[in-house]
């Protein structure tokens, strides 16, 4: 902070220092002042001044006479501007005097005073003599000056290096070096200088109390770039950059989980959108579904799911290369070093027709330089099922419902041998009850899993060659028994360099099984009666049959154990096999400009298989003539390969104040894929588990699959330019051209352009120094989505393969085709403001944006007279306007205690709205409503519809008055605000968005001596949820099978009861069989708060690692997801529940 | 000059990408590329046989099913729980019926569409074919192409009795998505006309017919030429003209076209033998046209037979009628007056489980040659257009060739037109059960009763309506 109080002239440019200062700084600055002059004065005494000065002017300004001075000697002066106050215009001749003379001369009849340190002319004001005054803050301020310190810049080699820039830390203060790569700069001794070249790792430099000329050498960046954004493609310093991107490194990930890069995001950041799956809760074999800021399409796919509108994956980048979700979700996160999200358009533009969800930039850990290292990452994990959302019925509560629901009552036209059999029946289950039989079937499925994984990686190499190995085996069973995840991995990294080429080959396996519970779905087991055993009480085996069935009557019904096929030898598991080789060359033709080539090339085997024996209860009604059909297995083989290719160019360069980044390349890709189903029936012995052993096929059925060919050729280029890194400009431009494009079109342009301003860096705007950073930045452009259906554009056949004519295949229309037809465009404006404070121990970021989808890709009806009811077009217009919030706080940052204490919060605001939509997607709510009022299975919940001026997540239902007291009936708003009892679809208004208002995280890394503590929360407001719980299970509830124990204490029993549910049994006592359907009264506000993450780390301390040989030895704690709070009770974890985790991680270093 | 390799090296790897981008999975191709060969050609006229093969239209509906229901030939009309009843009664509304209604409509454009789309692109590709395809491929799409929106006038407009010049449906030429104004019931006819004559025409280069896969005549190994039954081929024109003919009134006309076809060497009447020994229950030496329909056992066990996978199907969507004790099948076949001897009656309903079904869509024979065939147009047909336009003396005649055929006694002489109709009404009863032709008779006729219905027939009756899509999509 010392440099606060001192004033620094380049050239002749002079600031006025800031006066207002905090005494304990002040006194420290005298210090130091003090320690100055003293050897200032040393100096004067020895130094010979003889160089001559030539002048000859009249009545000059003093100024221009020290320009003059300055330019013939190279020396400079040093003054604080009231020093000049009454300073008298000069009039000199002199002819090659010695400079000591002249400044005499110069001064003798002024009231400055000056002496000379090294080639520093310092002025003072002649009637401040006295230096023991220790109190005058203006003698101070005039003599604390910077000195000149020289030196020079060299490469790896010694070469000099010109246009490096030198600037001293937390300044403004910067110079540039000359063609023999030498400078001066006037810094104080304890300053800092940060030598900075492109594509060279910049460095920082302290200067010493008498320092004579500073030698460095830079070294060129191979992997790492300290505070740089990658995409991917370039890599950009963060201080040039313009666009909208988050980085991560993995240490950031690692305090909050230590297996899911994934679900770690979610937690840092609140643009990644992931909604807990409250269907299938911690199911490990489900791959999550993700969004970035808002829903920039339109989801086509399941109308009916809450989940629904998040549809809109972004694009995954590992390492310069497309892949899958899938091999995100399997990747080791200890190869993992930086994880970046692009957002805005000029971050993502590059990205051209992919970009318009975002970018999930990952880069993997390169292997460094030195000798052999050893790093062992192992991880234990306890999963215990969460059930906390669970109330359900015991044995004698749920007799109780059966009673009050009358299920045992029948009508006396039925004859009293019914009323008989049913009392029987009841009598029966009682005795049962009573006997103590209260089965919490919740249970029986789960178990606590332990799973673990165990990770290596070996590396080290010198100069020329560096290698890595990595091998890991994760082990992650679920809380379902028998259903686990199964992760073996292996990779070789080498890399060589050799004069200007640089060879890096990264190639690795990854072998996965992903085996389901022979259970089945958790949602059966919620269903059973508590006063139903699973086993023989005897025998104690698993009962196949819980209830015969004797006749026909609902109360009466076959019921099998879902437990049962679990004894059985079943299969149902997928696997997959990848092989991934990476290669990449560098040549650096020059030190500033570079030439990549990237090859990659992957390939995935699948398999899958679905294996029930005869015995299974799915066959129990096959009737005997049909024996060869029992028992099935169904095979499914599928190859992914995927070749991409990259060439590009950087360019990197300061000319002065101008830096230069310029990226231009090429990119091809072919993503292939192929599978087929074989299904085989009739396996009599369950022993004989192979396809091999089947009877025959299934009449009439052939095998299935699908194939696909996708190819893609880009052209792109980026160019960013910095004038003296104060004010910025990207520019990015992308040409794709897709196999999914019309042949007349398969080309399509993208683009962005961006601003930015350091403000921090501004010379004539007075900054506080309260602030290191405050950048402002702005960016538009347009970036295409994916889904984009390849027979859309061009007029397509498809092969009529499931049939044929004659013995020909034949070959029909596909689709229409519209020449027109343009590719789906995001225009995406981003304005921002970075603002770090306090010497970084605050940093902010802030985003406003908007994203608005014009021609939005729909389908548009017509006369099915012209061959085909639609055609595809670009119709319609969906809009998301957002902000987005960053803050981290450093309470404690001690970082030679190594303790830290910061809390992070983000949040996002989305707003979605459809502006415009075709007649097509207004059919679709038809087909939605249709699902509601239809008489097979008729959907209960609310479906998704689209409306102009409403998101795509609003949910749509019929306003509820609530119960009726005296009947029991639901009394509902017509869409007009009258009252009635009848639901009708025509009534569903808008009555809330699943999409919450305000969501994000927050939390707290606290360090202290090693130890480290973390808490992460995430947080989802203002949003709305319909309660499938209340609806399903209390409401509708099936009062033959167990339910929720609202359904006891909260539903209408009798006239004048105020419930708030509708009666178990109507007036006149029969059971209630009609069903509710969307109603607003289901509609919750759904404020909820997620506890992703406590975690408890220790790093031992060096003296302990260094007697065990060790870099690192860390060990972390977590307890994942160990609570929620919400305002809407529901169940969570339908067909698989949710699950804590508790887990313990070690990360050892050797040398 | 290195800046200047790398840049010659880009330029040659991104040159020529055009073509490498036009990849797309084996089982898509685009119009362009498909009508780069003759083949591509072929295929798509093979999609267009497929098409109409569907359930929804000549596989199903439009023959055994739906059409069959609307003419009563089942006895639908009499059990209220059967899947077809609305359709019966005459209920176009039902949510079920409209449906199958829509469905038709839908699926005979697409079809059109498909083969517009053969013509579209067929001109400029004159030189792709071999001596002659050219002119079969071009004729068999026009010719199909009216052949289809006949049957769409026939469901859809009035009957031209009734109404003539009222809108009926839009004759479709184009492939652009666009509307495609309402043409009236005799310009629709006129257009029809017009492309049969012209795809007759064209088909008149090879006339030949044969009942098997290989043509005899055909050595060159040009599949085209093979198994032209399965083909809209030149008697097919004709005899479509001659059903047009009549249809519209031109009895002269009709008369010509369908003596060119009773003419013809290739049809011969079916005899008993061939039913017995080779299961042939559908007459395949009578098909002037039929099509290949692949797999056809699952319908029959759905509608013709009482169990299907051991599971009883149910009364509820068999289709059968009353046989028997002088049910509608025995009076259909006139038992009480000598009908017996009848091979129709004899080979063509048989008992299963406890119940007699129609055997027409049985698919037994041992050869699978013999199965798998959905006829749209046969033999007998032409000689009941002949003895339409005939005098009564010649329309006796006519008529007595087929029941001689068939096993009947000849009709008594000297029987004036009004008799006459009714005995040509009672062999398409009887010639056509299950097949979908008696309903465009009665409509033909503008019939004010149709057999064994209890509801009047009038244009309710006889005017299916246009899908809502078709009418809110036409403003």
């Amino acid at each position: 902070m010392q440099n606060a109080a001192l004033f620094l002239i380049k050239r002749h440019k002079y600031y006025a220092a800031k006066t207002s200062l905090p005494v304990r700084q002040v006194l420290l600055v005298m210090k130091l002042t003090v320690l100055l002059l003293t050897v200032v004065f040393m100096n004067v005494t020895a130094a010979s001044f003889s160089q001559g000065v030539s002048f000859n002017g009249k009545k000059a300004d003093i100024k221009s006479v020290f320009r003059e001075i300055e330019k013939q000697t190279g020396y400079f002066f040093v003054y604080n501007e009231p020093v000049l106050q009454n300073t008298r215009p000069v009039s000199i001749k002199a002819e090659n005097i010695p400079l000591l003379e002249f400044l005499n001369l110069l001064f003798k009849d002024q009231p400055v005073d000056f002496m000379i340190k090294s080639k520093t002319i310092l002025l003072f004001r002649k009637d401040r003599e006295g230096l023991n005054s220790e109190n005058d803050e203006t003698l101070l301020s005039e003599l604390a000056v910077a000195l000149p310190i020289t030196g020079l810049v060299t490469d790896e080699k010694g070469n000099p290096m010109a246009g490096a820039t030198v600037t001293i830390k937390n300044t403004k203060q910067a110079v540039v070096t000359g063609a023999d790569g030498r400078f001066t700069i006037n810094a104080s001794p304890g300053d800092v200088l940060i030598i900075t070249f492109v594509n060279y790792a910049s460095q920082e430099v302290k200067v010493a109390n008498n320092s004579d000329t500073i030698r460095i050498s830079l070294k060129p960046i191979v992997a790492e770039l300290e505070d740089a954004v990658v995409n991917g493609i370039y890599r950009r310093p963060t201080e040039n950059y313009t666009g909208s991107a988050q980085t991560y490194t993995v240490e950031d990930l690692r305090k909050i989980n230590n297996t899911n890069v994934l679900a770690a995001l979610r937690s840092l950041d609140a643009s990644m959108q992931m909604p807990s799956n409250i269907i299938s809760g911690s199911d490990p074999n489900q791959l999550p579904q993700i969004q970035i800021r808002g829903a920039n399409s339109i989801a086509n796919a399941d109308l009916t799911s809450q989940y629904g509108y998040v549809s809109n994956p972004p694009l995954f980048i590992l390492d310069g290369f497309e892949v899958s979700l899938q091999k995100i979700y399997d990747l080791d996160m200890n190869r993992v070093s930086k994880v970046t999200i692009l957002k805005d358009a000029a971050a993502t533009s590059i990205y051209g027709s992919k970009a318009a969800n975002g970018v999930l930039v990952i880069e993997t850990v390169q292997p460094k330089r030195g000798r052999l290292q050893l790093d062992y990452n192992n991880n234990i994990s306890l999963s215990m099922p969460d059930l906390t959302s669970y109330n359900l019925l015991n044995s004698e509560q749920k007799l109780q419902v059966e009673l009050a629901a009358g299920i045992y009552n029948t009508l006396p036209s039925l004859g009293i041998h019914v009323q008989e059999y049913r009392e029987e029946l009841y009598n029966k289950r009682l005795a049962e009850a009573q006997r103590g039989v209260n089965t919490y079937w919740l249970s029986q499925p789960l178990q606590t899993a332990i799973g673990q994984k165990h990770s290596i990686f070996l590396g080290g190499g010198d100069e020329y060659m560096r290698y890595g190995a990595d091998v890991s085996y994760n082990h992650a069973p679920g809380v379902m028994k028998g259903s686990k995840r199964e992760n073996a991995s292996g990779g070789i990294n080498l890399l060589y360099r050799k004069s200007n080429l640089q060879f890096t080959n990264y190639l690795s396996v990854t072998h996965n099984k992903s085996v389901n519970s022979p259970y089945g779905s958790f949602s059966s087991y919620a269903r059973m009666n508590p006063y139903w055993r699973p086993t023989d009480s005897v025998t104690g085996r698993i009962n196949k049959i819980l209830q015969p069935s004797v006749g026909d009557a609902r109360w009466d019904y076959l019921t099998y154990n879902p437990m049962y096929n679990a004894t059985l030898k079943t299969h149902n598991y997928t696997k997959y096999l990848n092989v991934t080789n990476n290669f990449q060359s560098d040549w650096n033709i020059q030190p500033d400009l570079k030439l990549s080539t990237r090859i990659s090339i992957s390939t995935q085997k699948v398999d899958g298989v679905v294996f029930l024996p005869a015995d299974a209860v799915e066959f129990v009604n096959t009737p005997d003539s049909l024996f060869s059909t029992r028992g099935h297995f169904k095979q499914t083989t599928g190859v992914n390969t995927s070749y991409q290719g990259d060439v590009f160019l950087n360019y990197g360069r300061n000319f002065g104040l101008h830096t230069l980044f310029a990226t231009g390349g090429y990119h091809i890709q072919q993503d292939r894929s192929y599978s087929n189903t074989i299904t085989v029936q009739g396996f009599p012995n369950a022993e004989m588990d192979d396809i091999l052993f089947g009877l025959q096929y299934p009449i009439n059925e052939k095998p299935v699959g699908s194939e696909s060919v996708l190819r893609l050729v880009s052209f792109f280029g980026n160019l960013s330019y910095a004038y003296d890194y104060r004010y910025l400009l990207d520019v990015s431009f992308r040409r794709d051209g897709s196999s999914l494009f019309g042949s007349n079109k398969h080309f399509a342009p993208f683009w962005s352009v961006g601003l930015g301003w350091n403000i921090h860096k501004e010379h004539f705007i007075q900054v506080s120094e309260k602030i290191d950073r405050l950048k402002l930045r702005v960016s538009v452009g347009s970036t295409g989505s994916q889904n984009f259906p390849s027979f859309a554009s061009a007029q397509t056949y498809t092969y009529l393969t499931a049939t044929r004519y004659l013995n020909h295949i034949g070959a029909a229309m596909y689709s229409l085709g519209n020449p027109d037809l343009r590719w789906q465009q995001t225009n995406k404006l981003n304005a921002g403001m970075d603002l770090d404070l306090f010497n970084n121990r605050i940093q902010t970021s802030f985003n406003y944006y908007v994203e608005k989808t014009n021609d939005l890709f729909t389908s548009i009806n017509t006369t099915p007279s012209s061959g085909f009811s639609s055609f595809y077009s670009n119709l319609g217009t969906v809009q998301n306007k957002g902000i987005e919030l960053y803050l981290t706080a450093f309470v404690l940052k001690n970082e030679a205690k190594r303790t830290y204490w910061n809390f992070y919060g983000n949040a996002l605001h989305n707003k979605n709205t459809l502006l415009k939509i075709s007649d097509a997607l207004k059919d679709l709510n038809d087909k939605a409503v249709g699902e509601q009022t239809k008489t097979n299975n008729p959907i209960t919940a609310p479906v998704l519809q689209y409306n102009e001026g409403q998101s795509v997540s609003t949910i749509y239902a019929v306003r509820s008055l609530g119960i009726d007291p005296s009947t029991g009936n639901e009394i509902f708003l017509t869409r007009s605000g009258e009252q009635t009892y009848r639901w009708s679809p025509l009534d569903e208004v808008p009555v809330g968005d699943y999409q919450p208002k305000l969501s994000g995280n927050a939390g707290t890394n606290f360090m202290y001596n090693g130890f480290s503590v973390n808490v992460s929360l995430r947080f989802e407001l203002g949003g709305q949820s319909y309660n499938r719980t209340l609806s399903d299970r209390v409401e509708n509830a099936d009062p033959i099978y167990n339910v929720d124990a609202r359904v006891l204490t909260d539903r209408w029993q009798k006239a004048g009861d105020h419930a708030k549910y509708k009666g178990l049994a109507t007036i006149d006592g029969t059971t209630r069989t009609d069903i509710t359907k969307a109603s607003s009264r289901f509609v919750q506000d759904n404020n909820t708060m997620y506890c992703d993450a406590i975690t408890l780390g220790y790093q031992f301390p060096k003296r302990i690692t260094e007697r065990l040989s060790m870099t690192r030895f860390q060990c972390y704690f977590y307890i994942n997801n160990p609570f929620v709070v919400s305002s809407i009770k529901q169940e969570r974890g339908i067909d698989y529940p949710f699950a804590r985790n508790y887990s313990l991680s070690l990360q050892l270093s050797f040398k | 000059m290195r800046i200047l390799l790398v840049s010659i090296l880009l330029i040659t790897i991104a040159s020529g990408c055009n073509k490498w981008l036009d990849a797309k999975p084996k089982t898509m191709v685009e119009s362009e590329q498909l009508f780069g060969s003759e083949k591509g050609f072929e295929d798509a006229m093979y999609g267009v046989y497929t098409t109409m093969g569907e359930s929804s239209l000549y596989g199903e509906h439009l023959t055994m099913a739906f059409l069959d229901v609307l003419a009563q030939q089942y006895n639908c009309q009499t059990n209220p729980s059967h899947n077809f009843h609305q359709a019966s009664m005459y209920n176009y509304q039902d949510g079920a019926v409209k449906a199958i209604i829509d469905n038709i409509w839908t699926r005979m454009y697409y079809g059109i569409t498909n083969l517009n789309n053969v013509l579209l692109n067929i001109e400029s590709k004159k030189d792709l074919f071999r001596p002659g395809n050219y002119e079969l491929i071009k004729g068999e799409a026009m010719g199909l192409r009216a052949f289809m929106h006949f049957d769409l006038l026939r469901l859809f407009g009035s009957s031209p009795v009734s109404g003539a010049s009222k809108p009926a449906i839009p004759y479709v030429t184009t492939v652009s998505g666009g509307v495609t104004p309402l043409s009236t019931v005799n310009a629709v006819l006129d257009s029809v006309i017009a492309d049969l004559t012209e795809a007759s025409q064209l088909l008149s280069v090879y006339k030949t017919v044969s009942l098997t896969y290989y043509s005899p005549e055909n050595s060159s190994g040009n599949t085209w030429l093979n198994h032209r039954q399965a083909h809209f081929n030149y008697w097919a024109a004709e005899a479509t003209l001659a059903r047009v003919y009549l249809y519209k009134g031109d009895k002269q006309k009709a008369l010509t076209h369908a003596q060119n076809v009773i003419g013809a060497e290739y049809f011969t009447f079916q005899t008993s033998d061939r039913i017995g020994n080779l299961k042939d229950y559908t007459f395949i030496p009578e098909h002037i046209f039929a099509l290949s329909k692949f797999n056809i056992r699952p319908l029959e066990n759905k509608y013709f037979r009482v169990t299907t996978n051991g599971a009883n199907a149910g009364t509820n969507i068999q289709l059968t009628n009353s046989y028997g004790n002088g049910g509608a099948v025995d009076q259909i076949y006139d038992i009480a007056s000598g009908g017996v001897s009848d091979v129709r009656y004899a080979h063509l309903w048989q008992l299963n489980g406890s119940v007699y079904f129609p055997t027409k869509w049985w698919q037994e024979s041992g050869n699978p040659v013999y199965n798998n065939w959905v006829p749209l147009i046969r033999l007998p047909e032409m000689y009941y257009i002949a003895a339409e336009c005939s005098d009564p003396a010649t329309a006796t005649s006519y008529l007595n060739l087929v029941r001689e055929k068939r096993g009947l006694p000849s009709l008594p002489a000297g029987l004036d037109a009004t008799a006459i109709q009714e005995e040509i009404r009672k062999e398409y009863q009887k010639e056509f059960y299950a097949e979908g032709q008696l309903f465009y008779y009665y409509k033909r006729l503008n019939s004010s009763t149709i057999k064994f219905s209890v509801i009047p027939a009038s244009d309710q009756v006889y005017i299916l309506p246009l899908p809502d899509a078709e009418l809110q999509y036409r403003n």
